[in-house]
This record gives C-alpha cells, structure tokens and sequence, in this order.
C-alpha cells in the first residue's frame, strides 16, 4: 500500500505541444495521479464536490474486510454488477494492488489478501458507479480500509478519543464477523464477544452521525455452510450474542458473504451484490428491540440465503 | 484555417503508425473513399512519407522510439463540407505512455498533448489484450501457479484497466474539460470472424474499459470503429496484400457511438474510408 499522496497535475503547468519534427528529444515529465489510496485530507476533492457514501468496514484482523472491498471491485472487472457500471475511480490502482494477490498473473499457488497494515491510519478506496439504466447521476462510494487493530482500540480503551475520523462520517458501518471463526467451535465463542464488545463501544460512544445504518456481515459463509452450523446456532449465538445488552434500540442488517469460497461451495462474491446494493440504496432495515429484554424464541430469521434480517 | 490537434493514444503495438501511414497514403491518393483529402503538401512532412512507404511495400513498421519526436501535420479538405483543416497528430511511441502507467510520471509531449487536444484517438489491439484471471477461479481447485511470485506494479493491471488509468489521467490533465474519443480496435481483420462489431468486442473482451465509456459521456463522448488498416497480418500476408489495390487494403467498420447526441452519426464514406474516426472528432 502506498502512502504518497497522488499528484495534482492541476498545479503544474503543462507546455504547449512542440512542433520539432523528427528531432530526438531526451523527454520532460509530468508527475500524474498515482490512483492509490487516499488519505482523509486528499478526499477533500471529491466529497467537496459531491454527494458520497462512505462506509466504514469495522472487525477482527483477518475477518475479511479487505477481502470484500476488493472483491466487490473486481467484479466489475467482468462487467456490469448489481446493476451498476463502473464510472471511475480515483483510488483504480490502490484496488489493483490489494487484488493482485488474488490474481493468477501474481503467480502465488493460493489467493491471499495482504493485511491492512495499522501505522497507516484509515485510507479511503474511492468508486463511482451508475445504474445500469442511467437513470439517476452517477454515486460516489468511499470505501474505508483501515487495520482491525484501531477498531479493537475503541474496545480496549474506550476512554480514548477514537482515532477513526471515519466514524463520524460514516453513512453505514458495517460490522464484520469472521465466518471461519463462527464454524470453529473453539474461537466462536470469543469472535462473537469482539463483534458485541466492538458494537458496544460504537453504540455507547454515540458518535455515528444522525441516519448512520449498521449492518452486520458474516463472512466466509460457506465455511460456516460446510461446517454445518446449524441455522439455530446463526440465530441464537450470532444474533443475540452481538446484540445483546445493547443499550437503547439498534437498527440492523444482517447479510452474509462469501467473497472468495472455496471451489464449487458458492459463486466467487458470493453475498457482495446485496452488499453493495445495501450501502448504494437505503434499505428497509428491521429495529432490533434490547435483546436482553426480549426471548430468544420470538425472533426469527426470514432466510438464511444472501440476506438475513434481523427481526 | 481550422486547426484540430489530435492525441493518438494507446499501449505499445496498439496500430497507432499504421493507421498514420495509411491514413497519408489514402488522403493523397486518388480515392474518392476517404473523408480528407490532402490539400495540400506543406512543411516536413518526411516522416509521413517515410511511414506510408513502409505501408505500401507491406513492410512491418518499426516501432516508434520513445525518443523520436514525430508530429505529423496534415494540412486536409473535409470531403463532404470543403472545409480546410489543419490536423496536428504527434505520434509518440507506446512506450511513452507504458511507461506513464508505470511510473506515473508522463512524458511532458504526451502531458501536453493530452491537455491541448481536440479530440482523442485511442488505439486498442485485441491481440495485445490481458484480461484478469483470479486464483480462486480455477475451477478443478488446482494450486499450480504459473510460476515464481511477482511483484505487484501498475504495469501489471489488467489492459483494460491500463486503458482506464490513461484515459482518467488525460481527464485530470484536462482539469475535467471533455474531449471527443473516437476507440479505434485495430487489426480489426483478426476480430471480424468473431465478433459483430467493435461494440460488442470491447464489451465482452474489456467490460470495465466498456463500462467506463458508457458512464463517461459527459467528459469522453465516444464513437468505437473496428479498423484494419494494414489490411491484414505481417509478414504473413505480405504477399496477398501486395497484390491488393492500397486504397482498399484498408477497412473500417463503425461501432456504437456514446455521446449526449440522440441521433448515432454515420460518417464513413464507404468500408475504405479510414479517416473517418479523425472526421467525427473533427466535426
């Protein structure tokens, strides 16, 4: 990942085209966007010009969160996706270097996301993308890719001040659960805690701006799936256990993926076009009551497929 | 006179001489199939003769040199208005532009090329294509790789996104002001067989590059043509296409145009007309 800022070729003076035919010239350059990642500072030049979403992928080291990002940009290396066409994107080559290892040409026998790194703080992964129908102007999605270790900071220090500016502006954070750790009885317990202990600290820090949604999303679905995890264990332990003791009521969506699955389980990005859908769109998202308060038995899941909603 | 000042954009062996040479030839022939005649012969204009040359003993073109500093100007008549224009066509190498991408510092003629241009003509070769492919999609869960780990570079992106990469950063140079682009499949010869047309090449074979130009009207109103301006592959077909006419050696098929106009324009003259791509940036 880089940390240099992209260029502005705006502020440099760029020559009148010579007209000196057939001269060997020894070439002057121009410093041009690099296309890599943003700081907060060098979003300035989007969100002052227009409306974006940023959403803030929050979780575990580990739990996908790259992974996700990254996977839902490449699949509009194959075309449109979900209904969206990809118009543009200020961080193109900041995406390709966190795909490359996933990629055959990188010449690495397995698929691997390289780990966010914390020194670097919050960077942000731009796109813009438009309807398929091109009925409505093209939206700007800034994608938070940050290391889990800041967010498990508001956990473990909840006195600090959260060093996450992103928190504050975040349209939708989406709260991610490693599904290799739910199939494996042994971390599920304590990967369920995190996730509670982390939405806790969101929830009684208040510091989401005003219509801020929350989503949930577990990852490796079909590690979960060819574990067998029961149905009932999603519902009661993934639910309840993150949500429970909430104080006040927590409006949340609940999906599940399967960005990168193993050979034949489900379709590559698997979940994502819901994802995206959900962070592109306004959904109808089901209030979540304390759950402390309430019997596990009277809430239900309406599916258990690429979206699941909390009641 | 009217002058247009043209980016001839693309990655190395993308067609870009090739199409110079033949469009030269063409504008100063007899033809009565191309858009632009030459009015007239005016300043240096050796180099153009020099590539054309090459181009009618179907010799392969060498490739341009980074170095070189070619500018080829046409000082040319619109066939179907009569007016007189000055075409300005720097022909900087591939490599200029390849290496942009890499290093992410553009050579200062293709930098102001870019920012003064009038239109654009992106040059695509389907044989030089890389598509992305991804570990995880091997379908019999094979983990063979294709040999010792690389490093990540920009040089490594899929084509299409190389092409993407350029065409935002002329959009930056720019500072956003819209420019004409007319996407030129060269050696269109070797897609034909396959493929309807340029639009539906360039959507299968580079979908996001597709998806880029269908949102981006606003700042790239594009027009995609399937050319083949060699007329077909060197040096295996040198000695059919010498026994060709040159002035139908060439051909030209017209894709989707994307731009905020309702009505798609027609602007070849015939199948032969290859400076049709350069009228619908100049008209």
């Amino acid at each position: 990942m880089s940390t240099g800022s992209p260029q502005s070729p705006q502020s440099q003076s760029v020559p009148e085209p010579t007209n000196d035919s057939v001269t060997p010239v020894v070439p002057e350059v121009v410093s041009v966007p690099d296309w890599e990642d943003l700081s907060t500072t060098e979003t300035l030049h989007i969100t002052l010009q227009r409306p974006v979403t940023v959403v803030l992928p929050i979780g575990r080291v580990g739990c996908g969160k790259t992974t996700l990002i990254t996977t839902i940009y490449d699949q509009f290396q194959l075309g449109p996706f979900s209904g969206w066409m990809f118009a543009g994107s200020d961080t193109l080559l900041g995406f390709e270097r966190r795909s490359w290892t996933s990629r055959s040409e990188s010449g690495r026998e397995t698929a691997d996301t390289e780990r966010t790194k914390v020194r670097l703080g919050e960077r942000f992964l731009h796109l813009r993308l438009q309807d398929e129908g091109q009925a409505v102007e093209p939206v700007d999605l800034l994608l938070v890719d940050a290391s889990g270790e800041l967010f498990q900071r508001l956990v473990d220090y909840p006195d600090e001040s959260p060093r996450l500016v992103s928190l504050v502006r975040a349209d939708v954070v989406a709260l991610l659960v490693d599904g290799e750790q739910i199939a494996n009885a042994k971390g599920r317990h304590a990967v369920l805690h995190d996730a509670h202990m982390q939405l806790r600290a969101i929830s009684e820090k208040q510091i989401l701006k005003r219509g801020a949604r929350l989503q949930l999303i577990v990852t490796k679905w079909d590690l979960i799936d060819a574990a067998g995890v029961s149905k009932e264990i999603l519902h009661n332990q993934i639910v309840e256990a993150v949500l429970e003791n909430l104080s006040g009521e927590v409006d949340i969506e609940l999906l599940v993926t399967a960005a990168r699955p193993l050979p034949l389980k489900v379709p590559w990005g698997f979940g994502c076009a819901e994802v995206l859908n959900s962070w592109l769109k306004p959904t109808i998202t089901a209030r979540v009551s304390p759950i402390a308060t309430e019997p596990a038995s009277n809430r239900q899941f309406d599916t258990y497929g690429h979206v699941v909603e909390a009641r | 006179m009217r002058e247009r000042s043209l980016l001839m954009l693309g990655l190395p062996e993308a067609g870009k001489t090739t199409f110079l040479a033949a469009l030269w030839y063409l504008g100063t022939s007899s033809t009565d199939d191309s858009s632009f005649k030459v009015k007239q012969l005016v300043g240096d204009i050796s180099y153009l003769n020099a590539i054309s040359r090459a181009w009618l003993e179907c010799t392969p073109l060498p490739r341009t040199k980074v170095r070189e500093n070619n500018v080829a100007e046409l000082a040319v008549t619109d066939a179907f208005s009569g007016e007189a224009i000055r075409l300005v066509v720097p022909d900087l190498s591939g490599e200029v532009f390849r290496e942009g991408i890499a290093n992410r510092q553009w050579d200062s003629r293709a930098a102001a090329a870019a920012a003064h241009a009038d239109g654009i003509l992106l040059f695509i070769n389907p044989a030089q294509v890389a598509s992305p492919s991804w570990i995880f999609q091997r379908v019999d869960g094979s983990r063979a790789s294709l040999g010792a780990e690389r490093a990540w570079s920009p040089i490594e992106s899929p084509t299409q996104v190389q092409l993407v990469d350029l065409l935002q950063t002329v959009n930056r140079l720019r500072q956003n002001a819209p420019v004409k682009c007319s996407v030129i499949v060269s050696a269109w010869d070797v897609a034909a067989a396959t493929y309807a047309g340029p639009g539906q090449w360039i959507a299968e074979s580079l979908p996001l590059l597709d998806e880029f130009l269908t949102t981006s009207i606003q700042n790239f109103p594009n027009k995609m043509f399937g050319i083949s301006a060699q007329g077909g592959p060197l040096p295996h077909s040198e000695k059919e296409l010498l026994e060709v006419d040159p002035q139908i050696r060439v051909r030209v098929i017209e894709g989707p145009e994307r731009s905020s106009s309702d009505a798609s324009t027609i602007t070849a003259r015939s199948p032969y007309d290859l400076a049709a791509p350069v009228r619908w940036l100049t008209n």
